[in-house]
């Protein structure tokens, strides 16, 4: 059985001895004759560098003369969309200041219930949540202190 | 000398070349002419630069090939189909062109008739196993420059190309046989 190595070995050896399937005869002038035709196009299709000078010219006059024609058409086109934008943004600048003035209200509502009902609380509020931490934090030490030293004293 | 001169000296030069470049990949005179012609078109859009350069015959090698896997690729994806069916079924013999190639090879009486019964036999494998195989053996290109030519796995190429020199060897040991 071959190995994979010596089967490349000898296909490579085989297939770079033969000589190159020679070109048909009907090559050179197919080639020939599809040269002379692209060098006998007409000059529209060739590269505009190559263009002549007035075709050079005119296509120039006219990209110029479009771009103006656009420009000046611009506005008369745009004015619709900008205007209807305007409308657009003039509707919402009103509904933003209606939220603002909502906003307002109840922020001032939510101040003077917390003046008037929660602030007077706090203070005692915070005092009494902090002595049962400490007394919750003590509690559990001393619960530790008494398990784990039965534990340790057994 | 006229440019137009020039340049059919330049292809009677070269012809040989980019047609058996372009027949060896391709598999067919007809497909090999038109690629031929058209890089032969490209080459003298560029006849200033490169007619007189030593990179010529690089250049157009390459160009050749590129022609060439741009003609292939219009059928990729049936070729892509073929091939991997082919691969589900790996356990199949290896293609029986070269027992029908064997005969007329052991027939051959000189060289020049087992040249053309091999590169007929080259022509007649799978199109997903010659152009690999040209590739590595003409074209001088690894496996993996391969596989990232053809946009498949490498494991891909080197079983498509070891299944072509499998079927190849059946040809050559015909050869070795009747000598």
């Amino acid at each position: 059985m071959t190995q994979p190595a010596d089967l490349e070995r000898l296909v490579h050896a085989h297939v770079r001895g033969l000589p190159p399937p020679p070109a048909p005869q009907t090559l050179l002038p197919r080639v020939m004759a599809a040269v002379a035709s692209w060098a006998a196009r007409p000059w529209y299709k060739r590269a505009w560098f190559t263009w002549p000078a007035a075709g050079q010219f005119v296509t120039v006059v006219t990209l110029l003369a479009l771009t103006i024609g656009l420009l000046g058409l611009l506005p008369v086109v745009a004015r619709p969309f900008v205007e209807s934008l305007a409308d657009a943004l003039a509707d919402g600048q009103a509904e933003l200041a209606m939220l603002v003035a909502y906003a307002r209200v109840t922020s001032e509502t939510a101040a003077g219930l917390w003046r008037a009902v929660i602030g007077p609380f706090v203070s005692y509020a915070s005092t009494l949540v902090l002595l049962m931490t400490l007394a919750c934090g003590l509690f559990g030490a001393a619960l530790n202190h008494a398990v784990v030293g039965r534990m340790s004293a057994e | 000398m006229t440019d137009a001169r020039l340049f059919e000296a330049f292809v009677r030069r070269y012809q040989d070349m980019v047609f058996a470049t372009a027949v060896r990949m391709l598999g067919s005179h007809a497909d090999a002419e038109d690629v031929a012609q058209t890089v032969f078109l490209r080459a003298f859009q560029r006849f200033a630069r490169i007619g007189s350069s030593p990179a010529a015959a690089g250049w157009l090698k390459a160009v050749t090939r590129n022609e060439c896997l741009n003609h292939l690729s219009r059928y990729r994806a049936r070729w892509r189909f073929f091939s991997e069916l082919s691969d589900a079924r790996s356990d199949d013999p290896v293609p029986a062109l070269a027992d029908a190639r064997a005969g007329s090879f052991r027939s051959a009486l000189d060289d020049a008739a087992r040249h053309r019964a091999l590169e007929e036999a080259i022509r007649q494998l799978p199109e997903h196993q010659r152009v690999p195989l040209v590739l590595f053996h003409f074209e001088e290109l690894s496996y993996q420059e391969i596989a990232d030519t053809l946009h498949v796995s490498l494991g891909k190429v080197k079983t498509d190309i070891h299944r072509a020199r499998e079927a190849l060897r059946t040809v050559l040991s015909a050869d070795d046989a009747t000598r």
